[in-house]
């Protein structure tokens, strides 16, 4: 955590950005969403509402100790909802969400890591919503990879195309 | 005047026992190990204020003490705010994420009987700021420190130290 935040430093030292990571004397911090630090996104059609319409965004995939985060922002624009209206991750979906991770160079293919109680470390998908227009911060841990892979590709859904060659940092 | 003698020595023998072992419990606002201010997400008029005024480990237990302030966009000048009423997830059971060892803690109860935690109805005025306390399982020796997730819709507060 601490070189991601050093890291996070040096981009924003970088891009000459005046927000930085909130630290207190305790060493506590907040933790920090960048929806604008994009490294892949897609946008994905509503099947059976076609002006509905969702962006999601690989915003980190990570490298942290002995496991891999991958991080979303998830935007939802969706006609059929009410702005004001909450959307949780099942309300777009409809089901539990199960990124997958697959490193084509292998044929490794990586699923969200589930604790011995069963529950995926992973954002509730319940307890994480937002309203139109607004992204989201939705994270996926999985084990971190054995082959040190440069790049991944991403599926976010059975139902659409992955994104591919996602680069991996550590 | 005898009586009135009597009276402060006991007073005094009070006020020494209570030096000594008992006491009242203290909660300083103003020290604090980190905070933030949350905007509703589909209630853009409404923020609390949380800060984390404690993170300690008490015998076997746990404490996580937070300093609540709602301040809600209202006309009502006398508006009292529960716990119950707020966001994120009503201020109930914050989860503690050992990012290192992987470890989650919960509150400690909940499986039939009532979670070791301050009561939903714990209320302030808007503007003011309320004590909310919760216990978990003391985590092992070594871990320094702790995630404190509220709820997974908000940012969670990072490498808050625990006190020993």
């Amino acid at each position: 955590m601490r070189r991601a935040l050093a890291g996070a430093a040096v981009v924003l030292a970088v891009t000459g950005c005046t927000s930085e990571p909130r630290r207190t004397s305790s060493g506590a911090g907040v933790e920090a969403f960048r929806p604008d630090r994009v490294l892949a996104e897609q946008t994905l059609r509503g099947v059976k509402e076609p002006a509905d319409f969702v962006d999601v965004a690989v915003t980190a995939l990570r490298v942290e100790g002995r496991v891999m985060l991958l991080e979303l922002a998830i935007t939802p624009r969706r006609a059929s909802v009410p702005d004001r209206d909450r959307q949780s991750l099942i309300d777009l979906w409809g089901y539990v969400y199960t990124p997958e991770l697959i490193d084509r160079a292998t044929l490794q293919r990586y699923e969200m890591l589930l604790s011995e109680a069963d529950e995926y470390y992973a954002s509730d998908p319940v307890d994480t919503y937002t309203v139109n227009r607004r992204p989201m911060r939705a994270y996926y841990y999985f084990a971190a990879p054995r082959d040190k892979p440069d790049v991944l590709d991403v599926v976010l859904s059975s139902r659409y195309p992955p994104l591919t060659d996602v680069p991996v940092s550590r | 005047m005898i009586a009135l003698h009597r009276f402060a020595v006991t007073l005094a023998a009070a006020l020494a026992l209570t030096a000594c072992a008992s006491g009242v419990e203290t909660f300083q606002t103003d020290e604090f190990l980190v905070e933030q201010t949350l905007r509703g997400i589909d209630r853009p008029g409404d923020s609390v204020e949380v800060a984390i005024t404690a993170l300690r480990v008490e015998g076997q237990v746990l404490r996580l003490e937070l300093a609540i302030t709602p301040l809600f966009a209202t006309t009502s000048e006398d508006l009292e705010l529960r716990l119950e009423d707020l966001e994120p997830r009503y201020f109930d059971q914050p989860v503690l994420v050992d990012r290192v060892n992987l470890q989650r803690y919960e509150v400690v109860g909940g499986d039939g009987s009532d979670p070791y935690q301050s009561p939903r109805e714990t209320k302030t005025d808007n503007g003011g700021t309320m004590r909310a306390y919760y216990y978990y399982a003391a985590p092992q020796e070594g871990v320094d420190v702790l995630d404190v997730v509220l709820s997974d819709a908000y940012p969670a507060f990072t490498d808050v130290p625990v006190g020993r």
